[in-house]
């Protein structure tokens, strides 16, 4: 990947303190459009802070956070999520009243509008979602659970429905919050090839994860951060010998 | 269980179609309340039930409703269907005054907020002078009319049959649509639902307009059917009442709120209960639910219903 080329993402000088004590402190970075990037650091390193920064869900205390060329450091979750920001989260928050194909279903639909009378009228014009649908849930692999309320499923399934449900926004940006936690071998291969599909459609992922095959394996760029700190960034290899990294890591 | 209910929804459907031919004055009267209460429960049901949030202000929208009608028929001589929009209008315009300060507020401050916002309307409709007409209500209120006929009594009940078949209608094609999805979304888990892309705040508000919508259609049928108004029925304590029989019946399920609010309407006026021994059976039944059934009717029946399957798979 050139080093040259268009960032998707940007963050500038950007600080989270919460009352005096700071998650992140000073973070600049930039993705490349069509990367795989993956964010390691010991435990409260502040990663996942971070990819609160980027989705929304957190409000920096200073700094800028530019996607796409644009400005969206106070723009909420929700309108993020709408110009291509799609996340998950470390738990997997799925719905858990829903099916699996409505909680798939909830990432296809555009919440752009809400049309009330066709809510009411049961008066639908827009055409059926369900090749979508059944596209999403093959990527993922629940397909054969769809019925099945969400209540009912087991750890590694909720996860997977809900990298689904992201996946099925058609993000152009996916950030990723330790996809690989608590996954058995044949689910975290499920996932992996998922991560890999998702990208050789255009899609950019950003990953947050403690798993390092799965970082090395999938991402061409990684950042690590220790302390709310970057003390490190380049290609897995370089990461890999960093004596920074290391340090960081073994607390040598 | 799907079956099963739709089964009974049709037989009680059938029951109180055929009502007007066999029962007197004082069953359609029952048969007019219990469809007023069922719209009721319904639409309280879609906002804490359905989108979770605990608003306790739902008389209002009932009142307003039903007071806005009274107002413009009696004393601007609006024809009773014009009232009708009017009545939807008002009330649900006054749902998104008092819902959009609130959406951020949950549980314990939604639910006093909203109960102190209801108690205030109460005593600003009583002190309403001769437009409210204060603690006397309003009185002669004319009759609704369908071409030069006046409909009252059993004439009127089909009106009241056709505002709760069309609640129904308008629920069950709202909780199926792209919007319903979001309303559940929405309360299991607000932060994946933004993530998604879907506004909490402006779900929450426009899940409480429509459900204000719906009780102010509540209040029209009660005003054109009882053509007198009394400001009794602005009393908080009735959200309480119609709270209890959505969570007896079922929380969340449109089936249990109607068998709810058919024992708890019904129970009473069948053994000729006192006000106060009505609200006293109710605090008792409460409890038993809460300690026993916290799903409700609706939990209890689909717990039978799925071990008597079971029982019947092992033979």
């Amino acid at each position: 990947m050139p080093s040259d080329s268009k960032p998707i993402l940007e963050l500038r000088s950007v600080t989270k303190t919460f009352g005096g004590i700071s998650a992140v402190s000073d973070i600049s970075l930039k993705v490349q459009e069509g990367q795989i990037c993956g964010l390691i650091g010991p435990n409260g390193a502040g990663k996942s802070t971070l990819l609160g920064l980027i989705a929304g869900s957190v409000l920096p205390s200073g700094g800028q956070v530019i996607y796409r060329g644009q400005d969206i450091t106070h723009l909420p979750m929700y309108r993020r999520a709408r110009i291509g920001i799609s996340r998950t989260f470390q738990l997997a928050h799925t719905f858990e009243s829903m099916s699996v194909a409505e909680n798939i279903m909830i990432g296809i639909d555009d919440h752009k509008r809400l049309n009330v009378v066709e809510a009411l009228t049961g008066i639908h014009p827009s055409a059926s979602s369900a090749a979508k649908l059944d596209a999403v849930m093959d990527l993922v692999g629940v397909r054969q659970l769809a019925d099945l309320p969400a209540s009912r499923l087991t750890f590694g399934q909720l996860r997977m429905v809900a990298t689904g449900r992201a996946i099925a926004a058609k993000p152009n940006l996916l950030l990723l919050d330790e996809p690989a936690a608590g996954l058995s071998g044949k689910d975290m291969d499920a996932m992996t090839a998922a991560i890999r599909n998702v990208r050789s459609n255009g899609t950019t992922v950003v990953i947050v994860e403690h798993n390092m095959d799965v970082i090395m394996q999938l991402c061409e760029h990684i950042v690590v951060v220790h302390l709310g700190r970057k003390i490190g960034e380049g290609r897995p290899e370089d990461v890999r010998q960093s004596e920074q990294v290391l340090e960081a890591y073994l607390g040598t | 269980m799907k079956g099963g209910s739709s089964k009974v929804l049709s037989l009680a459907a059938l029951v109180l179609a055929a009502l007007p031919f066999w029962g007197n004055d004082y069953h359609v009267t029952v048969a007019v309340n219990l469809c007023v209460t069922l719209i009721l429960t319904l639409s309280l049901n879609l906002v804490v039930g359905y989108s979770g949030q605990f608003h306790l202000s739902h008389v209002t929208f009932f009142g307003t409703g039903a007071y806005v009608s009274a107002i413009l028929a009696t004393q601007f001589g609006i024809s009773p269907w014009l009232c009708l929009m009017a009545s939807i209008a008002v009330s649900g315009l006054l749902a998104a005054l008092i819902g959009a300060p609130v959406t951020r507020l949950k549980g314990l401050y939604l639910a006093v907020a909203t109960l102190t916002f209801s108690m205030f309307i109460e005593v600003l409709v009583n002190q309403g002078g001769t437009l409210t007409g204060g603690g006397y209500g309003i009185q002669q209120i004319p009759s609704l009319t369908l071409a030069g006929y006046a409909l009252r009594g059993k004439y009127f009940y089909g009106v009241a049959l056709l505002a709760l078949a069309a609640t129904l209608l308008l629920l069950r094609n709202l909780l199926r649509s792209k919007f319903g999805r979001e309303i559940i979304a929405v309360r299991d888990h607000p932060d994946a639902a933004e993530a998604s892309g879907i506004n909490p705040p402006l779900i929450r508000l426009t899940v409480l307009v429509i459900a204000a919508g719906l009780a102010a259609v509540a209040g029209w049928v009660h005003t054109f059917y009882h053509l007198i108004l009394n400001p009794e029925l602005l009393s908080p304590e009735w959200t309480f009442i119609w709270f209890f029989m959505v969570l007896v019946g079922g929380i969340g399920d449109t089936f249990g709120v109607v068998l709810g609010t058919l024992l708890l309407t019904l129970v009473p006026e069948f053994f000729d209960f006192a006000a106060g021994q009505t609200i006293f059976g109710i605090g008792v039944l409460m409890v038993i639910v809460t300690l026993f059934a916290p799903r409700g009717l609706s939990g209890v029946i689909a717990d039978l219903l799925r071990d008597r399957r079971a029982i019947t798979h092992a033979q």
